[in-house]
C-alpha cells in the first residue's frame, strides 16, 4: 500500500519541501528509510514505532520502505518524525491519498506519543508554503508562533492520539485564533538618562539610529562608551511583521541560542573580541549562520574594536555593503540575510588616554598611529560616523543627581518621528518603488536632488577648498539627509550638511594622526 | 678642503685604525688636512700601526683611495656638500666646543647658514596637543618673519616646528642623527622632502649613508644649538634630549626661551626647570622676534576676521572662544542652551572656516 505526504528541511534559512512515500509490502518485519537521512532521522523509527504504539495502534509486521524525495538532499532534524509516522499511518489505514496529501506535517514525537515543539518552524512553514501546500499539521505549542505567517492553514494538535482519529474521520480540526498576541512594548532594564553627561553624544545616537547609519565610538577607559551603545536597542524603532519573520528564522537554524516563538525585539550581538571569523561571519561544517546574521536588523556591536584579529574585521566589509553573506562550504551554499548596523567602540591610543583632558598619554606618537591604522582604510570608509566622547567631570555627577538627560523614551520617541516622516516623504516621490524605509541600501539614489541650493553651495566650496574628499562629501549627503528627517524638513538645509560634516570619520580620524 | 675631506674620511671611515693611533696621527699633524700618509708608513711603530694594515699613500692602498674618490663624486653628483672648520660657514662658536665637530654634510641649501637669523625649536618626541600646537604656530610665526627655523626632525614637537615653517613657504634647517641621505624617522619622508623642495636645508655630521645611532642624538643637538641664534624649548620631559640641547645652548652662549606649561604635565617638567633655572619663559612669539632685533608689525597681535558671513550660533561660540579660549561642546551648551544639533553644526562652520579647530576629545580652541 501506497500512500504519500509532504513535510520540509532547512536549507540555510529557507526551507525545502520533501514529500515522503511509504510503501508496506510483505516481507520480513523491517523499517527502511532511503533518500539521504541523517543519523536523527535514522533514529526516529524508534521514536514512530513506539509513539504509534502508545496510541494503540497496530503497528505493521512487514516491510515498510519510506523514500524522502528529493534524495539529494540530506535531511536533517526531528521534526519529521510526525511525517514518517503518518506516512505509515496512511498506508496502514488506507486513507484516500488525495487527503493526506493536501497536508503538509511538521514535529517531534516523543515516546508516549504527544507532539513536541519544532524549532525553526518559520523556515519549515515558508517551505511547505512555496510548494502550494497552505494546510499544515503543527504541535501545539509552535501555533502561536507560526500563525505569524500569512495564507497557511494550521492544524495544532497535542499528541498522536487525537491527530489518528480525526485523520480516521478524514476530519482534522484548523486551530482557533491563537490567544494573545503579545503587543506591548517590552521594557528594559536601563535607559539613557542614566548616561551621566555625554549628552551632545546622544545626540549623533539619535542620527545614528534613525539613518542606520554604522557608528563608531571613540573614548578614553570608563568615559561611558560601552553604557551609550549597549542602550541602543532601547532606542531602536519596531521591526515589520516580516522583518520579524526573517529573524526568527535565523534564530531558528542556530543552535544555541533557543528562542521561544517570534522574536519582536531588535537582536543587540555583542560578541567578545576572541571571535573567529566562523564565528562572525557564520559557517563551518553545518553552515551556521555567524554573528552579523544574528545582528540582521539590529545592533552588531563590538567592543574594543581594536583588539579584533584583523582578519575577522576585513570579513565584515563585503556583508556591510552587500547587506548579506553568501558562504558556501562542500558543495553547499547558502545566502544568510545580515542588514545590521555595525557599532564599534575604541580607545585613543593603547593607553587609552591621548587627547583626552585630564589624564596624560602615555604613548608614543607612533604607538598611536599603528593603533589606529588597525582599522583598515575600507573598513573606516564603511563606518559612516565617528564620535569623540571624554570623561564626565566630577561636577557632572553631581548635576546628574538633579538634572538628567533625555530619556529613551523621549529619543525613540524622536526617531519614530523621523522614521515616519521619511516615509511620508519616500512615499511622495512615486518613481521610487516601496523599499523598506529602514535598513534601506545605503545609496544616494535620489538624495542629492533634495539638496537645498545653499547646501548645495557650501558642499562645493569646500569641496574645492580641499576640505571634503570625494568620498566624505557622498558620505555627507547621506547623513545630512537623516539629519533633515530629523528636522522634519524635505529639503537638506545648510545647517544639516554642516551637522553631518561633524561626524564625519576620515575628518574626525586626522586629529589623531597628526 | 679636499685633502681635508679626503683625509678624514679615510681616517674615520675607510681605515680601521685603533682609537690610540688616531690619536696620535692627529695630535701630531695637528689637523686632517696636514696628515702625510707615508711619512706615517714609514714610522708606523710611531703612530701605533702594524705592518698588516694598509695605508692610502701608494699602491698597496689604491683600492682605499679609489673607494674614497667614489664617494666624493657621488656626494658631487647628489649635491650633498660638506662644511669643514675652515669654511665659512662653519659657527664659530664651535672651534671651541668639545665634543669638536670636525665636518658637517649638507644637502640643500647651504647658504641658510650665512646671515640668516636662525631660531631653533627643539621639544618632546610625544608631545601634548598644547605642545604640537605651539610648534607649529611658532614655526609658522618665525617663518613668516623671514627667520630660518632649525630643528632636528624627530616626531612630536620638532617635525610640527618643520611643518608650521613648511606651511608658509618658509626656510628650515634640519638637523639629523643620520647621514643625509638617510630619512629618520621614516615617517617624517614627506618633511624631508618639502624642505629640500622649498630651498631648506638639511645637515648632519654623520657619513651619508650612515643609519642614526642612539649616541648621534645628544651629539647632533650642540650642531642645533650652535648654528641658532635662539633656542626655544617647547616641552621636555624631565629626561629629555630637549635640556641636552637647552645645557649646549647656554655653554655656546645662547638665549634659551622655554614653553610654560602646567606643572602637573610631566611633558612641561623639563620646561618649568629651565624657567626656574633662568630660562625665558616664552610668553609671547614676539618676543622672540624682539630678541632678534626684528620688526614685529606683522602679526603681532592676533586679528580677528570678519565673522558676519556666519550664523548666528557660531558667530555666538566664536565670541565665546575669545574670550574663554577654550570651550567643551557641554560649555557651549551651558552658555547658549542651543540644541546639541545645532552647536555640532555651528562648530563644524568655524572648523570649516579655519576659525576653530578641535584641542581635545571634545574641546575647540581659537586657530
Amino acid at each position: 500500500m501506497y500512500s504519500k505526504v509532504f513535510t520540509a528541511v532547512n536549507w540555510g534559512i529557507e526551507g525545502q519541501c520533501v514529500e515522503i512515500e511509504t510503501n508496506i509490502v510483505r516481507g520480513l518485519p523491517n523499517h527502511i528509510i532511503v533518500g539521504l537521512p541523517s543519523t536523527i532521522v535514522m533514529e526516529s523509527k524508534e521514536r514512530v514505532k513506539t509513539a504509534l504504539k502508545a496510541t494503540h495502534m497496530r503497528f505493521p509486521e512487514d516491510r515498510i520502505v519510506q523514500n524522502l524525495f528529493p534524495a539529494s538532499i540530506r535531511k536533517e532534524g526531528a521534526h519529521l518524525d510526525l511525517p514518517i509516522a503518518m506516512g505509515i499511518v496512511a498506508s496502514v489505514l488506507e486513507i484516500s491519498n488525495e487527503y493526506t496529501q493536501t497536508f503538509g506535517f511538521l514535529g517531534e514525537l516523543s515516546l508516549d506519543g504527544k507532539l513536541k515543539r519544532v524549532q525553526g518552524i518559520l523556515s519549515l512553514i515558508e517551505g511547505l508554503k512555496k510548494m502550494g501546500i497552505h494546510k499544515i499539521v503543527i504541535p501545539k505549542e509552535n501555533y502561536p508562533e507560526a500563525s505569524y505567517v500569512d495564507d497557511v492553514a494550521f492544524y495544532p494538535y497535542e499528541d498522536l492520539q487525537t491527530l489518528l482519529e480525526d485523520v480516521k474521520m478524514l476530519n482534522i480540526i484548523e486551530g482557533s485564533c491563537p490567544e494573545s498576541r503579545s503587543n506591548e512594548l517590552p521594557s528594559f532594564e536601563y535607559d539613557y538618562d542614566e548616561v551621566v553627561g555625554q549628552h551632545a553624544a546622544l545626540r549623533a545616537v539619535e542620527v545614528a539610529i534613525t539613518g542606520f547609519h554604522n557608528l563608531l565610538i571613540v573614548g578614553p577607559p570608563g568615559c561611558g562608551k560601552s553604557m551609550i551603545a549597549q542602550r541602543l536597542v532601547t532606542i531602536m524603532p519596531e521591526m515589520t511583521l516580516s522583518e520579524k519573520i526573517e529573524l526568527t528564522k535565523v534564530y531558528g537554524i542556530s543552535l544555541s541560542d533557543h528562542s521561544d516563538g517570534l522574536i519582536h525585539l531588535r537582536p543587540f550581538r555583542s560578541p567578545h573580541h576572541t571571535i573567529t571569523r566562523v564565528g562572525l561571519v557564520g559557517g563551518g561544517s553545518a553552515l551556521y549562520p555567524g554573528e552579523i546574521s544574528k545582528a540582521h536588523k539590529g545592533v552588531l556591536y563590538l567592543d574594543e574594536i581594536a583588539e579584533f584579529k584583523s582578519d575577522v574585521l576585513e570579513a565584515l566589509r563585503e556583508p556591510l555593503t552587500t547587506q548579506r553573506v553568501h558562504l558556501t562550504k562542500g558543495g553547499k551554499s547558502l545566502t544568510y540575510p545580515a542588514s545590521f548596523m555595525l557599532v564599534a567602540t575604541m580607545n585613543p591610543c593603547p593607553c587609552g588616554n591621548y587627547l583626552s583632558k585630564d589624564e596624560t598619554c602615555t604613548c608614543s606618537h607612533i604607538d598611536i598611529k599603528r593603533y589606529f591604522n588597525k582599522l583598515s582604510g575600507p573598513m573606516l570608509d564603511r563606518i559612516d560616523m565617528t564620535l569623540f566622547v571624554d570623561r564626565v567631570q566630577n561636577t557632572d555627577i553631581h548635576e546628574h543627581q538633579i538634572h538628567r538627560g533625555k530619556s529613551s523614551k523621549e529619543i525613540k520617541e524622536t526617531i519614530d518621528r523621523a522614521l515616519a516622516f521619511r516615509k511620508m516623504r519616500e512615499n511622495k516621490h512615486a518613481d521610487e518603488d516601496g523599499k523598506s524605509i529602514y535598513g534601506q541600501s545605503h545609496e544616494q539614489i535620489g538624495v542629492k536632488k533634495d539638496l537645498s541650493e545653499e547646501a548645495q553651495k557650501i558642499l562645493n566650496t569646500y569641496h574645492e577648498k580641499g576640505k571634503l574628499t570625494m568620498r566624505s562629501y557622498q558620505k555627507i549627503i547621506l547623513l545630512s539627509r537623516t539629519i533633515a528627517d530629523l528636522d522634519g524638513t524635505e529639503t537638506i538645509l545648510k545647517k544639516h550638511i554642516l551637522e553631518a560634516y561633524s561626524y564625519q570619520t576620515s575628518n574626525q580620524i586626522k586629529r589623531f594622526l597628526t | 678642503m679636499e685633502a681635508y675631506i679626503k683625509n678624514y674620511m679615510m681616517l674615520e671611515k675607510y681605515l680601521k685604525l685603533s682609537k690610540d693611533s688616531k690619536k696620535q696621527i692627529l695630535s701630531h699633524f695637528e689637523g686632517y688636512q696636514y696628515i702625510n700618509w707615508s711619512y706615517i708608513s714609514d714610522h708606523r711603530s710611531y703612530f701605533l700601526i702594524d705592518t698588516s694594515t694598509r695605508l692610502p699613500h701608494s699602491l698597496e692602498g689604491a683600492m682605499l683611495t679609489k673607494a674614497c674618490n667614489d664617494d666624493l663624486l657621488f656626494m658631487q653628483r647628489s649635491n650633498i656638500d660638506y662644511i669643514t672648520p675652515m669654511s665659512k660657514y662653519y659657527p664659530e662658536i664651535l672651534y671651541h666646543y668639545k665634543p669638536y665637530v670636525n665636518i658637517m654634510f649638507t644637502k640643500g641649501n647651504k647658504a641658510l647658514l650665512g646671515d640668516e637669523r636662525r631660531v631653533a625649536i627643539v621639544g618632546s618626541r610625544k608631545p601634548t596637543s598644547y605642545g604640537r600646537k605651539v610648534a607649529f604656530d611658532l614655526g609658522k610665526y618665525l617663518a613668516q618673519l623671514g627667520v630660518v627655523v632649525v630643528s632636528g626632525m624627530a616626531l612630536g614637537v620638532d617635525a610640527q616646528a618643520h611643518r608650521g615653517a613648511l606651511d608658509v613657504n618658509g626656510k628650515t634647517i634640519a638637523v639629523l642623527a643620520s647621514g643625509v641621505n638617510q630619512i629618520y624617522p621614516p615617517t617624517n619622508e614627506p618633511i624631508y622632502k618639502t624642505i629640500l623642495q622649498q630651498e631648506g636645508l638639511i645637515l648632519s655630521e654623520q657619513f651619508i649613508d650612515d643609519m642614526a645611532l642612539k649616541h648621534h642624538f645628544p651629539l647632533r643637538n650642540r650642531i642645533i644649538s650652535a648654528i641658532s641664534d635662539v633656542v626655544v624649548i617647547v616641552e621636555a620631559g624631565e629626561k629629555s634630549g630637549s635640556l641636552i640641547t637647552a645645557t649646549h645652548a647656554i655653554e655656546q652662549g645662547k638665549t634659551v626661551f622655554a614653553l610654560p606649561g602646567n606643572i602637573n604635565s610631566p611633558q612641561s617638567v623639563g620646561c618649568n626647570q629651565l624657567i626656574y633655572e633662568g630660562a625665558i619663559p616664552l610668553i609671547k612669539f614676539s618676543h622672540i622676534a624682539e630678541h632678534l632685533g626684528l620688526n614685529t608689525g606683522l602679526q603681532h597681535e592676533r586679528v580677528f576676521l570678519n565673522v558676519s558671513h556666519l550664523t548666528e550660533t557660531s558667530q555666538l561660540i566664536y565670541k565665546l572662544l575669545k574670550t574663554k579660549k577654550t570651550l567643551s561642546i557641554e560649555e557651549i551648551k551651558a552658555a547658549t542652551n542651543c540644541e546639541y544639533s545645532e552647536i555640532y553644526a555651528a562648530v563644524s562652520e568655524l572648523i570649516l572656516d579655519d576659525l576653530c579647530e578641535y584641542s581635545s576629545l571634545t574641546d575647540i580652541i581659537l586657530v
